[in-house]
């Protein structure tokens, strides 16, 4: 279970969210929800440790975040940022350099489940090859999600995942994550998405960040 | 000290060789390039400032007190670890303390090293061996800290998205940073290898050209010269690494996290 419980952060002596308190339990999909500004971003970093929390806490597995040691809980709890490919290498190369993480030593890069992934992405072989200059944004951001799948993380938090995609690749991606999901049910994940409709599709909850009410947080199911 | 073995240039000879630059102004003022007030600044500022450390360096020499050689050692020092942290094009708080402590250790132990080990000059404090040594050293590590420091700030604003997906997938803030630290450490570097790279072959070094104008034997001072350049990139390889440390420690909080909300644009 993923829980945070009265989240504040503010920027400038305001608040962008307070008094946020929501769990995540094994196999959910929860969209977040809010309109631009909300703080979503800033809420996905908040949970992992990449920004600091001006109120509450976070706990992982009734552990509160200041006991974990981060780069461990990271590796469980597992946000892609936007526009997160690498900048040099191979497509290959990026992906197996994250295994020498001390965090991941005890990982090994499954090439079966590479092929199926590139398989469901419908890339070729070939694309494992590139280098970074030789690849849209798109294709950047397939790299991120593959590779973030590859080492196992329990919860994933996906920032605008497709927001470079077209429409195919779209749910060859949506494809994908569920066929991760479907591999565990102790995995959960949070998406957000100027895309309603894929929110609609990919979650089955809501947590909507509101910054016109100030006491924050409407969940809807 | 014995009879000097070289020209002693008068106020006259002095001029004179002013007057070769007067003929660039006059060119530039003419063609309109508008790099005469720079020049006559230039000049101007080299002439007071030389002149001022002569006379400081005169009375330094012959008064020979200890403290107060090391009392110039310590205000050079300072004055290269705040050079340092003005060349740079950003800021984070507590960076001109780690300059001054970077350059100040490794400059000191450096030339500590070869003044009692090395050189064995005695007293050890000599001015005439402590002071240029340090000079040397103070100006090259002076620059490895900037080049370093600027290296590192730029990696981390250019590079956050990559560095923070790095993190966000397990990387402790060492092996995150890892890449931003080994760039910076090798363009601190980069001006000292060059240097070593074309000595004697592009350039005659200056210490060592001052060295055989005043007299000495080229192979005597070719190795002055070898000594100084081995003391300067110990002392520049030191004091990047040093200061690249610091600003890893501030840039990369123990819990992970990467932090650019320290690093301020310079006004």
């Amino acid at each position: 279970m993923l829980t945070a419980r009265n989240l504040a952060r503010y920027i400038d002596g305001r608040p962008i969210w307070s008094g946020l308190s929501f769990s995540i339990s094994n196999g959910e999909r929860v969209a977040l929800r809010g309109p631009s500004g909300s703080g979503k971003t800033l809420l996905m970093r908040a949970l992992v440790g990449l920004d600091a929390l001006d109120e509450g806490d976070v706990l992982y597995r009734d552990q509160h975040l200041d006991e974990w040691d981060i780069p461990e809980y990271r590796r469980l709890v597992r946000y892609i940022p936007q526009d997160a490919a690498f900048l040099s290498g191979t497509v290959q190369q990026s992906i197996e350099q994250f295994f020498t993480f001390r965090a991941n030593r005890d990982l090994e890069l499954d090439t079966a489940g590479l092929e199926r992934f590139l398989g469901i992405l419908n890339l070729p072989e070939s694309f494992l090859g590139k280098t970074a200059d030789h690849l849209s944004g798109g294709e950047k951001q397939m790299v991120a999600i593959m590779r973030s799948l590859l080492l196992g993380p329990e919860v994933l938090l996906l920032d605008e995942p497709t927001s470079n995609l077209d429409e195919a690749m779209v749910t060859r991606v949506e494809a994908l994550v569920d066929v991760w999901m479907d591999g565990d049910p102790e995995r959960r994940l949070v998406w957000t998405s100027h895309d309603t409709r894929q929110l609609d599709r990919m979650t089955t909850r809501t947590i909507r960040l509101d910054p016109s009410s100030k006491k924050q947080l409407v969940e809807s199911s | 000290m014995e009879n000097t073995s070289y020209i002693v240039i008068g106020n006259w000879q002095l001029a004179l060789a002013a007057a070769l630059l007067i003929v660039n102004i006059g060119l530039s003022v003419v063609l309109r390039l508008g790099l005469g007030r720079d020049l006559i600044v230039g000049a101007v500022r080299m002439t007071v400032q030389l002149a001022l450390v002569g006379l400081v360096l005169e009375w330094i020499f012959e008064t020979r007190q200890p403290l107060l050689i090391l009392l110039m050692a310590l205000i050079m020092a300072g004055l290269a670890g705040v050079a340092a942290v003005q060349r740079t094009k950003r800021r984070f708080p507590g960076v001109y303390w780690n300059s001054l402590v970077t350059i100040s250790a490794s400059a000191f132990l450096v030339t500590g090293a070869a003044v009692t080990g090395i050189l064995q000059v005695d007293p050890w404090y000599d001015p005439q061996y402590l002071i240029p040594l340090l000079g040397m050293v103070l100006g090259n590590a002076l620059t490895g800290i900037s080049l370093g420091l600027d290296r590192m700030m730029e990696g981390c604003v250019r590079n956050r998205n990559w560095i923070e997906t790095m993190l966000s997938h397990g990387a402790s803030r060492w092996e995150a940073a890892h890449e931003e630290i080994r760039q910076a450490l090798r363009t601190g570097m980069i001006p000292t290898v060059n240097a070593m790279m074309i000595m004697g072959i592009v350039s005659l070094p200056g210490m060592m050209t001052g060295q055989i104008l005043a007299g000495a034997a080229p192979l005597d001072a070719v190795r002055y010269q070898m000594v100084i350049m081995f003391m300067v990139a110990a002392c520049t390889a030191l004091a990047t690494l040093g200061v690249v440390l610091l600003a890893y420690r501030m840039l990369f909080s123990a819990d992970h996290r990467l932090m650019n909300s320290r690093i301020r644009e310079k006004k």
